[in-house]
């Protein structure tokens, strides 16, 4: 009976530690900055140093494509940094390092463009505003400058359209496509950056999409005229 | 397969993460639909306009901000910081119970407090039943009527703090006469929050203005010339008025 209790108390721990020690092991296999890792967790902030020079501009990209303000997307690094480092002893592996510093970032820079939302009551495009024409197609109605299709646009012009396009998308599908589309990454990255189930990320990302789509048609016109 | 069916499959399709056959499908569906083909290059050219985008350069040194952030968050605290900032895991039983004790200690030394500053010395130093009033004047009340007040069974009042204007009298006064005083201090805007009546005492309680103090006075000394008056100087802007006339 003793013995019973013994090891239904010593089970679960040994269990939860072998878990533990598999993730580690498992991360370190596939975690290419796992010994960079190792030595920021004793402390080494030169270590740590290795890997802010390796992912902040990759980082500034992220923040900067969900901020459309680069002050708000140096604020969301920094930030996301000074909390990862502050974190990284609790961080198991169980993701590898980049998928687990978007993740902050991404965080942080929500948290600014709510911060700055509320101070200006801007209006983003909510989804919620797409209306069905009459032959089935789904538009959005955007209040966008008609730019005539046939006047050439400068590439800097171009990118600044389609950057302004992307921040005017609800920031529930934004995040979707610039993990997918910017940054490249998996659905199942995404899944677990977000923490949502693939199929969502999928949804998300055909609106997101949808909704970039509508926006840069409105401003360009025939997009094939623009494309790279 | 008609144009609703390929929807759902279309990002997976763009994406080229569809299965062999699907993609088949929706191969044969664009081949033979206009709206869709038009759709799927519309958004295959937004991809592209989007994974075209210039990079965005960061600040200069953002590397060196960024750790100068981090060195600064690492570095420790002050002792009293480190006790004051350091976050301790609480139970919430724990801290329901020691609300409670709070809540209740407060509570209890509030009592005790409020029974201390009770005027209850003023009743008990009485032989003769006192005719008690409390907060019975005020400017908007009008004239006090003594009889009314009387009549009103208001059985205690509120006072002990230290006057800053003392009042002290014996003298044979009538009613009518304690109806003036009372009557004056309500008309330089003052409250008269207590009085104690009986065989042998007025005692009377306001809070009056400071600035009108002085008008008080100069009243006091005609009507009891006799009267000693002990009068804080200075003092705040609402001050504390005790008149006690003996009866001769």
């Amino acid at each position: 009976m003793k013995r019973a209790s013994v090891a239904a108390f010593v089970l679960p721990v040994v269990i939860t530690m072998l878990t533990k020690l598999q993730k580690q092991k498992n991360a370190s296999f596939s975690d290419p900055d796992a010994k960079v890792l190792a030595a920021c967790r004793k402390g080494d902030m030169d270590a740590f140093e290795i890997l802010v020079k390796k992912y902040q501009k990759q980082m500034f990209q992220t923040a900067f494509r969900i901020t459309n303000n680069k002050e708000d997307a140096r604020d969301a690094v920094q930030d996301a940094f000074v909390s990862a480092f502050k974190s990284i002893k609790k961080f198991e592996g169980s993701s590898i390092f980049k998928t687990w510093i978007t993740t902050i970032v991404m965080n942080m820079s929500k948290n600014q463009v709510s911060k700055r939302m509320s101070k200006l009551n801007r209006n983003t495009v909510s989804f919620d505003d797409y209306k069905e024409t009459d032959d089935g197609e789904i538009k959005l109605n955007f209040a966008v400058d008609n730019v005539s299709a046939h006047q050439k646009m400068e590439r800097k012009q171009i990118c600044e359209q389609v950057q302004w396009c992307i921040s005017r998308i609800d920031l529930a599908f934004r995040d979707v496509l610039v993990l997918r589309d910017i940054q490249g990454f998996a659905y199942a990255e995404i899944a677990s950056i977000l923490k949502i189930p693939v199929g969502t990320v999928k949804s998300k990302l055909s609106r997101a999409r949808d909704g970039l789509k509508s926006c840069l048609a409105n401003a360009f016109g025939e997009l094939s005229r623009v494309m790279p | 397969m008609l144009c609703h069916d390929i929807q759902s499959q279309l990002t997976d399709y763009i994406d080229g993460t569809l299965d062999e056959s699907s993609q088949q499908q929706v191969d044969a569906h664009l081949a033979a639909c206009d709206g869709c083909r038009r759709y799927v290059s519309d958004i295959q050219a937004t991809i592209a306009l989007t994974r075209d985008l210039d990079e965005v350069e960061p600040p200069p040194f953002f590397t060196e901000r960024i750790m100068a952030q981090v060195r600064q968050s690492a570095r420790p605290r002050n002792w009293i910081f480190q006790i004051f900032l350091t976050p301790v895991r609480v139970p919430a039983g724990v801290l329901t119970a020691v609300c409670l004790i709070i809540v209740t200690l407060a509570g209890n030394t509030w009592y005790l407090q409020s029974k201390k500053t009770a005027p209850v010395q003023m009743v008990s130093e009485n032989t003769s039943p006192d005719i008690i009033f409390r907060d019975i004047g005020s400017p908007a009340s009008g004239p006090v009527d003594l009889e009314l007040l009387a009549n009103s069974g208001v059985t205690e009042i509120k006072t002990g703090k230290q006057p800053n204007l003392e009042i002290r009298a014996t003298v044979v006064i009538s009613d009518s006469e304690i109806s003036a005083i009372l009557n004056t201090l309500l008309t330089i805007g003052g409250h008269i929050d207590g009085i104690v009546s009986n065989a042998e005492k007025y005692r009377i309680s306001a809070i009056i203005y400071n600035d009108k103090k002085k008008n008080l006075i100069s009243y006091i000394r005609q009507v009891l010339p006799d009267a000693r008056i002990v009068e804080d100087l200075g003092g705040p802007k609402k001050i504390r008025v005790s008149i006690l006339i003996l009866k001769k």
